[in-house]
């Protein structure tokens, strides 16, 4: 049994005017342990589905499909079902880590209160805990930081900090929705290495989701590409790096800088991302692909899975990338 | 790190397109019905402010003398006074109207004063920036936490109680917010292109103020005047109330509740009814108006 | 955070002492000598007022030693038309009939708004936001001097339930109608504002956070929301009390209850200015004071503001 399977999930929300669906039948896995990828850009939907997991979506959502958690659908939970699966055995943490800590308390007391409330632990035991935890994340003087307001920590200790809170009850999955956007470069790189070593160190599943292909390629043993709230193609990150079989995925491959190339030659996809407030009947990337056939705009691609790789295409895969 | 086209949905947002902002925010205020109506109602105040003491026939100092005596049964409001007189026999109508009227241009005017000191205050604030502007605005803070109602009760006492005085009082005691609001506003136009180019080619602080700040600012500046004309009409009313404010014969909508609620017990409750009346729908007007034209301005900022 | 109290104790002092220098000075400014009101006074009293004043003082010399006056002595002269009293004997009988009500409007707008307003925030779109924000639009409209008349109609005149005005030392029937009629407006307003404030918060990124901990609504309402969905309402509470302030005018005048705003009115028609200045002083400083003390608990309250 895997350890997360999502099947087929559909997040619509209802707006005054159309309805937006921002994710539009989604399927994917993740297995025990694992660094998954979930890549796409801005608007694919990529943040709201994993909201409507842990049951974090707004108000104006409607959510169906399945998100089997060991089994069990975490869409048919109550919320306070939910409330004791999150942090404990799905944590997430997210994109702004400037934003993401309240202002107004101390890290001390939104650390300890997990632990507190979850585990029913004391007070002073929890604080133990904690500076243990920001030891794990390299924060230099826990014991001192911890009386800290956020303010005074900087962005990429924020970071680091969110991502202790994240893993006090050492959770099964983590969910990290783009978590070094924000940050700098340097501090980019040392985020990766410190959820790689959390992944070596504590066995915790990774969902990271992100724009950024270069930072995926490193880290994850899989990825799945979304455009418009569905899936375009899903693999090994290795087999989706040296052979893409989507036209979407090619796009974003030839978007990535790399050394070898001359720099000014940096392509940008062509046209509009896509609004989602459209909903075509055909595929969602037709109006920029390159290689759309009459069908694209018609039907819906059906997913074809071959030799562990998913994709959603009418175009032959051998003609993509040549 | 990320090259994939971000959404451009923000440029559209922020579209240098005068025209179309101002028609797209005309569209958005008439869809607004609250608001709609509330500009037909001020309208139609307006107009019996104007044409009510020629209506009624009545002046208002002119005095029924059949009334005097019996005015809870003989003043009642009737064919000949379509809103009673009050305890003296002055017809209500056109005390009314003469009491809208009052209130009204002390409104206007008053909310004119403050916008334009407001205005000129605190874009000079936010475009020179800096010690000025430091200066300047805490000079506003400690304006602000002064019960300002009582030192203009203070100045009208010692330079005697005129209308003008109320006006121009009311007025430089309301600005402090509009400077306020108006200097956050310059601080962001400050940091746009076409001002940064003026900068660069030499034109005077003074005309880029006026060229291409205060245009910019006209918007937010429209509303808020809108706001504070209704918040001006209660500083009137309530000074006017308290038997400091306009004279008799003159009469505004606060003098007018003032005299109606010290009459109520002896039963003529049309003396306070209508002046309240008219008060309760202005300020209404006004607000809804406002509202409505915030959202008209600035579809996010809701509420 | 001491030294964040201390820099602004060195604001609020200029501005107490600003304020008596500028009432002085208008007095000053004044055309005619202040004394020379419309009841004439005999040529003796004239003279020894004006020199008790040391009206034939160089300027500064007549500032400074009024300052003083206030200042270290509490003295600000006699009053000119109640002939035999100090104005500071009038401040202390009438002052702590307004501060009573005065402080239980401040109370009751205050919990009854705020409550109003998150109710209505985590309830949005339910019957009791609609009411809540009913009676915050409607209120704004129904200032004291409207509440007032119409509380008198309704509750004394009509169902003769209260006491239309009197004092009778604070007795709780006499106290209702005027805490009502003063605090109604600000209650609304503070309502609306905790509302939009909370609804704000609760769009904060940082919410998303801690509802990602797993922690039950309630409690995160009350230890992550509620906190910084009273930032805008302590700002708005030194607004609130400068509005108490100067309604209690009108309550004293119309409940006459024997407070400070009766003496202030009919100073001010009888051109009684030291009484007028004496009040305006005590009343601005107050105001100072109190917006110290807001600043305090904001700062208290957001950490990232303690410099
Ligand atoms: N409450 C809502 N009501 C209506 N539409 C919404 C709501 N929340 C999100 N959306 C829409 O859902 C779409 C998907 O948003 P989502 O945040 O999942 O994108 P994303 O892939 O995470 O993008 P990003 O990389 O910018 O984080 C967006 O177009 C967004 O406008
Ligand atoms: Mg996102």
């Amino acid at each position: 049994m895997n350890l997360l399977d999502i099947r087929n999930l559909q997040v619509v929300f209802k707006t005054t005017t159309k309805p937006v669906h921002a994710v539009n039948g989604v399927s994917f896995h993740l297995d025990v342990g694992e660094i998954l990828g979930v890549v796409g850009e801005s608007g694919s939907g990529k943040s709201q589905m994993t909201f409507a997991m842990v049951g974090l979506h707004s108000k104006n959502a409607k959510v169906s499909g399945q998100a089997l958690f060991e089994g069990v659908d975490l869409l048919e939970l109550n919320e306070g079902e939910l409330e004791r699966i999150r942090a404990t055995q799905i944590a997430m943490i997210f994109q702004n880590p400037m934003t993401a800590l309240n202002p107004y308390l101390r890290i001390s007391d939104q650390m300890a209160e997990i632990l507190t409330f979850h585990q029913g632990m004391l007070k002073s035991q929890a604080l133990m805990h904690c500076i243990h935890m920001l030891d794990v994340v390299q924060i230099p003087d826990a014991k001192n930081r911890l009386r800290m307001y956020p303010h005074e920590f900087s962005g990429g200790m924020r970071q680091r900090v969110l991502i202790a809170m994240a893993l006090l009850c050492q959770p099964r999955i983590l969910i990290a929705d783009e978590p070094t956007t924000a940050l700098d470069v340097t501090v980019q790189a040392q985020i990766v290495e410190l959820l790689k070593n959390i992944r070596q160190e504590f066995g915790t599943a990774i969902i990271l989701i992100t724009h950024d292909l270069g930072l995926v390629a490193g880290m994850t043993d899989r990825i799945v590409v979304m455009y418009g709230g569905q899936v375009m193609e899903s693999g090994t990150t290795e087999s989706i790096f040296s052979s893409p079989e989507h036209p979407y995925t090619t796009a974003l491959l030839d978007a990535v800088p790399r050394l070898d190339r001359d720099s000014d030659s940096l392509s940008v996809i062509a046209g509009d991302p896509l609004d989602v407030r459209d909903r075509w009947k055909g595929c969602p990337f037709e109006p920029r692909c390159e290689y759309h056939l009459p069908m694209c705009l018609q039907t819906r691609p059906p997913i074809e899975t071959a030799n562990g790789r998913i994709r959603a295409c009418h175009v032959d895969r051998n003609l993509i990338g040549k | 790190m990320n090259l994939i086209q971000r959404t451009n949905f923000e440029f559209s947002a922020r579209d240098e397109d005068h025209r179309s902002l101002w028609q797209d925010a005309l569209i958005r205020f008439r869809r607004n019905r609250a608001a709609s109506a509330s500009v037909l109602v001020l309208a139609l105040i307006a107009i019996y402010s104007i044409f009510g003491p020629t209506l009624s026939g009545w002046t208002t100092e002119e005095i029924d003398w059949s009334v005097i005596g019996s005015v809870e049964t003989m003043g009642k409001p009737s064919g000949i006074h379509y809103f009673g007189t009050d305890e003296l026999g002055r017809d209500l109508f056109t005390r009314t109207a003469i009491g809208t009227r009052i209130s009204l241009i002390v409104g206007l005017i008053g909310a004119l004063i403050a916008v334009f000191v407001g205005t000129l205050y605190g874009a000079i604030a936010g475009y020179f920036g800096g010690k000025l502007d430091n200066v300047m605005m805490r000079f506003v803070d400690v304006a602000m936490s002064i019960p300002y109602m009582f030192v203009l009760i203070l100045m009208l006492v010692v330079f005697g109680r005129s209308i003008v005085l109320l006006f121009i009082g009311i007025g430089l005691v309301s600005w402090l917010d509009m400077a306020r609001i108006v200097r956050g506003q310059t601080l962001s136009i400050r940091t746009r292109e076409f001002v940064e180019n003026a900068v660069v080619s030499g034109v005077l602080p003074f005309f880029i103020i006026l060229r291409h700040i205060v245009p910019n600012l006209l918007g937010i500046v429209i509303v808020y005047a809108t706001l504070l004309v209704p918040n001006i009409i209660l500083y009137e009313s309530f000074i006017s109330f308290l038997g400091l404010g306009v004279q008799e014969p003159n009469t505004s909508l606060g003098a007018l509740i003032s005299s109606g609620s010290s009459q109520m017990q002896y039963g003529t409750l049309w003396q306070l009814a209508f002046p309240l009346f008219f008060f309760v729908i202005t300020l209404f007007g006004f607000f809804f108006a406002g509202d409505g034209m915030r959202d008209a301005l600035d579809p996010k900022d809701r509420l | 955070m001491a030294f964040y109290i201390t820099r602004r104790i060195l604001v609020a002092v200029p501005t107490i002492l600003a304020l008596i220098v500028f009432s002085f000075i208008i007095m000053y400014l004044a055309p005619g000598s202040p004394f020379a009101g419309e009841r004439p006074l005999p040529e003796a009293t004239l003279a020894n007022i004006e020199a008790l004043y040391g009206l034939n003082r160089p300027f500064y010399e007549q500032v400074f030693r009024y300052v003083w006056n206030i200042v270290v002595h509490f003295d600000f002269g006699p009053s000119l038309v109640y002939r035999d009293r100090s104005v500071s004997e009038i401040i202390a009988q009438g002052f702590p009939v307004t501060l009573t009500y005065g402080f239980l409007s401040f109370i009751v707008a205050v919990s009854v708004g705020v409550v109003l307003g998150v109710v209505a925030a985590l309830r949005q779109n339910s019957w009791l936001d609609y009411l809540a924000v009913g009676v915050s639009i409607g209120a704004q409209v129904l200032p004291n001097f409207v509440m007032a008349p119409i509380l008198v109609l309704t509750f004394t005149l009509w169902l003769g339930w209260l006491p239309g005005g009197g004092w009778q030392g604070g007795e709780l029937p006499y106290l209702i109608l005027p805490v009502i009629a003063l605090s109604t407006s600000f209650m609304a307003s503070i309502a609306r504002i905790t509302r939009s404030s909370m609804l704000e918060v609760l769009n904060a990124d940082f919410i998303f956070t801690v509802r990602a901990k797993g922690l039950p609504k309630r409690r995160w309402v009350l230890r992550h929301a509620l906190k910084p969905a009273m930032l805008p309402v302590i700002s708005y509470l030194g607004p609130t009390f400068v509005g108490l302030i100067t309604g209690s005018v009108v309550i004293d005048i119309y409940f006459s209850t024997g407070g400070i705003g009766q003496y202030f009115v009919n100073a001010a028609i009888n051109r009684d200015y030291s009484l007028i200045m004496g009040i305006t002083i005590l009343t601005g400083t107050l105001t100072v004071v109190f917006n110290l003390l807001v600043d305090i608990a904001y700062a208290w309250i957001d950490p990232r503001i303690r410099y």
